[in-house]
């Protein structure tokens, strides 16, 4: 069992290297990936700070400066791309090859994504540290040692959550050959929920409420909400709970249908 | 004259005729498609809602006329993907593989053909989920509009339109030097801004969105709706036909300079 851990673990560094030697060819596809994702957020920031000088909001000007900020950071901490990529291969057949393999490939896709998170932080995160030089007394953030490290927890959290929910979600391609169709509505779920639009903190009650329950807030919103200290002890208690359970629920449920979906398989061409 | 007119139009015709049969093999997308646009639509009710939660007014902007804003640019984003699919996204891969060399071997504007080989019949339906919006904005606003303020917008519209179209391909032109599409969907992030009133922010930003043209998209066309004129409503058709022809020239400039990967 625990060579079996350690073997796997060593696959994923492998598949981890192999990936940002192939992304390290795609250099203006870095820095575009970096500024794609931070356009947004950095618009809807600015929108709700020209909201707060018209009126009274839950969360300081500094607060919003904080939260969009730390969406950049997080929101590609936590981004996979399993199901673009496992997608189009399952469409192309390229699948194929993976079931031939004498190891899952989750730990490939797992170690695939580690790759070119890697190589898309090398451009993030100088970016993002200019940000926050640009905008420091803006921000409204105390330091906790603490916070920091339930912060990163939280990250991994979101990362794992997020890699069997679209691993789930990509595994209903082996019945509708549709790849575009799943990314969309998985896209849509997440704008509304993870909190990227509209925090938490702002939503509306039944939407908070809403969201509060479903995965996609350990996407963005959770790890946000750990770092700027927003949760009291039992809130922070039942958030890593609620996610550790949608982590089991979400692997649980992805073995079993998957395992539905190879039976059925059909490789085109290949 | 209308030779030349006319060849155009039923060359557009004929691609809407096969758009429209491509489009129908993917039953499952164009209703998944469907749902998305619907939950859309919800998604921004939603966010203008949480917007003015906390205030009955931003600037001069209410809560109904700024979703008519996001309900214009709608119509503007989805009538132009419409019309050019993502014609344009794909430029730089047609380019890498040398796809592009056959284009340039038929007996028509190269620029044109490009822009539309492909039209994205779906967005017919973001186009209705625009025209629902902007009916439910108005009705919401008890709004009612002057003829002269009616046809202002119209006209801004269609130069809308033509900026929008311009912008995006202008920038898919430098795909001939990055022989990539990030550019692109860089583009489309940006232009995106676009759907709330740009007018809103401090004077700094108002002049780069006038600089960087994204305030004539949309918020310049609904104040010419609501009545509310100033000069920059008639420069807004200027800058659209500014735009379209440098977007002609430098595409045409690019072809120049654009050497086959020979496929």
């Amino acid at each position: 069992m625990v060579r079996k851990i350690f073997r796997n673990a060593k696959l994923v560094v492998l598949f981890t290297q192999t990936m940002f030697q192939a992304a390290l060819q795609y250099r203006l596809g870095l820095l575009t990936w970096v500024v794609n994702g931070a356009i947004a957020p950095l618009f809807v920031m600015s929108i709700w700070l020209v909201v707060g000088q018209f009126g009274s909001l839950p969360l300081s000007g500094g607060e919003i400066v904080t939260y969009y900020l730390f969406t950049l950071f997080v929101g590609r901490a936590t981004q996979t791309w399993t199901i673009s990529d496992v997608g189009r291969e399952i469409v192309t057949g390229d699948f194929s090859a993976k079931l031939l393999k004498p190891i899952n490939y989750l730990i490939e896709d797992f170690g695939r994504s580690w790759g070119l998170r890697f190589i898309r932080f090398t451009s993030l995160v100088p970016i993002f540290f200019l940000l926050v030089v640009a905008l420091s007394k803006y921000i409204h953030l105390a330091f906790q040692l603490g916070n920091a490290i339930l912060f990163i927890a939280a990250i991994f959290l979101g990362l794992v959550v997020r890699f069997y929910l679209e691993n789930l979600l990509v595994t209903l391609v082996f019945w509708t050959n549709d790849v575009h169709s799943i990314d969309m509505c998985d896209d849509l779920l997440r704008n509304f929920f993870s909190g990227s639009l509209i925090p938490i903190f702002l939503a509306p009650l039944l939407l908070k409420n809403i969201m509060v329950y479903l995965p996609y807030r350990y996407y963005i919103s959770f790890p946000i909400e750990v770092v700027m200290g927003k949760l009291s002890p039992p809130q922070l208690f039942q958030g890593f709970t609620l996610g550790l359970g949608f982590v089991f629920i979400l692997a649980m449920a992805h073995q079993w249908l998957f395992s539905q979906a190879v039976k059925r398989y059909g490789a085109f061409g290949k | 004259m209308f030779k030349k007119l006319s060849r155009p139009i039923r060359l557009l015709w004929a691609i809407a005729k096969y758009s429209f049969v491509a489009s129908l093999e993917y039953r499952f997308r164009t209703v998944v498609r469907i749902i998305r646009i619907i939950f859309e639509g919800i998604l921004a009710v939603v966010f203008i809602n949480s917007l003015f939660n906390f205030v009955p007014t931003i600037g001069s902007w209410d809560k109904n006329t700024v979703l008519m804003t996001f309900a214009v640019f709608q119509l503007v984003n989805a009538i132009v993907y419409f019309l050019v699919s993502s014609n344009f996204d794909q430029l730089g891969r047609n380019i890498n593989r040398g796809d592009l060399d056959i284009l340039l071997t038929k007996p028509i504007d190269t620029h044109f053909f490009i822009a539309f080989q492909h039209m994205h019949a779906q967005n017919i339906f973001r186009i209705i989920m625009g025209f629902i919006l902007f009916g439910y904005a108005v009705q919401m606003a008890h709004a009612s509009f002057a003829l002269i303020n009616i046809l202002l917008f119209f006209g801004l519209f269609i130069s809308s339109l033509v900026l929008y179209f311009s912008l995006i391909s202008l920038i898919a032109t430098l795909s001939f030097w990055t022989f990539s599409d990030e550019l692109v969907v860089l583009t489309d992030t940006i232009l995106n801004t676009a759907r709330y009133p740009l007018d809103i922010f401090p004077p700094k930003f108002i002049r780069l969105f006038t600089f960087v043209p994204l305030i004539f998209v949309v918020t310049i066309p609904v104040r010419a709706l609501l009545g509310q004129i100033n000069a920059l409503t008639f420069v807004a058709p200027i800058i659209a036909v500014i735009a379209f022809i440098l977007c002609r020239r430098s595409f045409h400039f690019a072809l120049t300079r654009y050497s086959s990967a020979s496929s």
